[in-house]
């Protein structure tokens, strides 16, 4: 029964030392939560009112079903099915809409924002998932030189998405670069579709910005890709592109 | 005091004795001394959230089931219920990765961040996808405030509206949270961020954190920071603003997408550890910190030191 003694003891020290000072760090704890609902078995209400809304005018539009899909389409370097899709659909468009035939496509790895997309249905929202940015088509004459240094910066970067263009990354950089089976000559011009990002510098691509004619062609890369995918479905056709060996790599 | 330091030294202060003293503080009219508790200070984060206002679909290879705001929330609320002092924290690059952005422009994710009770955001490239005026024309609907630290907003819209830090006093613990932002040349287009200067993230976090220890004498400071965790060139990254600098507790990340498995640790310039936590892209995880503080004038080496842990023990 001694703990009245002791409180007061406890209480008194407080008072006596109450003028407060700066705090000093004494435990930290850390830890991490996945956010799954299926685990977690809850979710907001008040959310999911603020979302309804919203997510009912798009599922109006985004659950469209595009195209079928055969394959599991991955991002993947040096080389990827996904990768493969994409750059194939920008050309595919380029093709149709420039003057000329166009050569080649380099989009940027880091503008692809999803890792795969499944076998089965490919909707529309998942090819803005895939592509959310505005970013437009750009066709760029350069010479063989800005060629080799824009599929240097390619390589070094471990591989992008290509389209029309083989190459082999070795000691990171691009080498063997063939166009339709032939070598790539540093003094002939080719025509390169991209976006307009890189063709403005993003992803420190410094090269093109002097290419000597530059083609705004007013679409989306988005819509370049939606276009090519609605209309595999529209001849019946699914999607099953994969890795064709476009971009190897020699390991060291 | 001579009987207390007694006590003390035979260390029979029971766990009981000091549960009844705190009950009988916490009513007592000395209320007011309730400084000298404990305090526990909950950081809860995430980074690069990019607009997945829904889980990943159910056919999702890596993701399926995973995200959503509306799990999310339920967890914060859930974690709030039990915790008195939590602060909400995100690391940037907020917009961009859905339907929802492209369609909404931002209006839900700022709506629900607020709705979370988000304290602190900084700002990613991606926030700046639909430019200057793209994050002021949603700001209307955010009830969280923005830091970024290294990047001058004079001559853009945005100055007034972005501070270097905040200060955040939480039950008597002073936070100062700052915030440091990547290089946006390059990587936005030059029209998106228009007269925004990039200024050196480390130059701008030693200052910041250097007024925030001594001017505010904040007890922890933390960093918001999309500068990307860690890069195989010089590129400045969390990694090195650690080391480069000497009054940051803990960094918390984003830009790279860096799944964590648990926070990292980096000694500063003066050898002090730092913490570095990022957890991964689409709000998938919730980061959580829990920090324990105790009145400096308490601390164990000091003579009334065993005094204050029947406190720690008992919170």
């Amino acid at each position: 029964m001694k703990f009245p003694v002791r409180n007061f003891l406890v209480l008194l020290f407080f008072i006596v030392s109450s003028c407060s000072g700066p705090y000093y760090l004494k435990e930290t704890h850390t830890s991490q939560t996945r956010i799954k609902q299926d685990s977690l078995k809850a979710v907001d209400s008040v959310i999911v009112k603020m979302i309804a809304p919203f997510k009912q005018k798009l599922d109006a539009q985004m659950n469209e079903v595009i195209a079928v899909n055969d394959v599991d389409l991955s991002k993947e370097r040096p080389e990827g099915s996904l990768c493969n899709m994409a750059a194939d659909a920008v050309l595919a468009y380029a093709n149709k809409t420039y003057e000329r035939p166009v050569d080649f496509c380099v989009l940027n790895y880091g503008g692809l924002r999803i890792p795969s997309i499944s076998k089965g249905n490919i909707t529309l929202g998942k090819i803005y998932e895939l592509m959310p940015f505005d970013n437009q088509l750009e066709v760029v004459e350069i010479d063989g030189k800005t060629c080799k240094q824009l599929l240097d910066v390619v390589a070094k970067s471990g591989g992008w998405p290509v389209s029309g263009v083989r190459m082999n990354i070795l000691q990171s950089l691009a080498d063997s670069i063939t166009f339709k089976g032939q070598l790539l000559d540093p003094n002939k011009t080719y025509t390169l579709v991209t976006s307009d990002y890189i063709v403005n510098g993003g992803d420190n691509i410094t090269m093109l910005q002097n290419g000597k004619k530059r083609t705004p062609l007013n679409y989306k890369v988005r819509d370049a890709i939606i276009d090519y995918l609605r209309e595999l479905k529209n001849n019946n056709q699914t999607v099953n592109t994969k890795k064709d060996g476009r971009i190897t790599i020699t390991q060291p | 005091m001579e009987e207390l330091q007694l006590l003390n030294r035979r260390g029979f202060i029971k766990t009981t004795a000091s549960t009844v003293a705190l009950a009988a503080l916490a009513n007592s009219p000395l209320r007011l001394l309730a400084k000298d508790e404990a305090i526990r200070i909950t950081i809860l984060h995430t980074n690069d959230w990019h607009s997945r206002i829904e889980p990943f679909a159910s056919d999702d290879k890596q993701f399926a089931g995973l995200g959503g705001a509306a799990a999310r929330s339920a967890l914060i609320k859930k974690i709030r219920s039990e915790e008195k002092n939590v602060l909400l924290l995100d690391a940037g690059d907020i917009f961009q990765g859905t339907p929802y952005f492209n369609f909404f422009e931002g209006e839900l994710e700022y709506k629900i961040m607020s709705e979370m009770g988000y304290d602190l955001a900084t700002l990613g490239n991606h926030d700046f996808d639909n430019g200057i005026e793209g994050i002021i024309n949603q700001m209307r609907y955010a009830k969280f405030e923005f830091v970024n630290a290294n990047y001058d907003f004079s001559n853009t819209l945005l100055s007034d509206k972005v501070k270097p830090y905040k200060v955040i006093n939480k039950n008597g613990v002073k936070i100062g949270v700052f915030g440091v932002g990547i290089e946006l040349k390059g990587l936005v287009p030059d029209e998106l961020y228009g007269n925004i200067k990039y200024n050196d993230p480390i130059e701008a976090a030693n200052r910041i954190s250097a007024e925030l220890k001594t001017k505010h004498k904040c007890d922890l400071v933390i960093c918001l920071s999309h500068l990307g965790y860690k890069y195989a060139n010089d590129k400045v990254s969390d990694i090195t603003l650690a080391q480069k600098t000497q009054n940051i507790d803990l960094i918390i990340g984003g830009h790279t997408h860096t799944f964590l498995p648990a926070p990292v640790k980096q000694k500063n310039l003066l050898g002090k550890e730092v913490l570095i936590n990022q957890v991964g892209w689409a709000g998938i995880n919730l980061g959580r910190i829990d920090y324990t503080f105790e009145p400096l004038k308490n601390k164990v080496s000091q003579p009334v030191a065993s005094v204050l842990e029947i406190g720690e023990r008992n919170i």
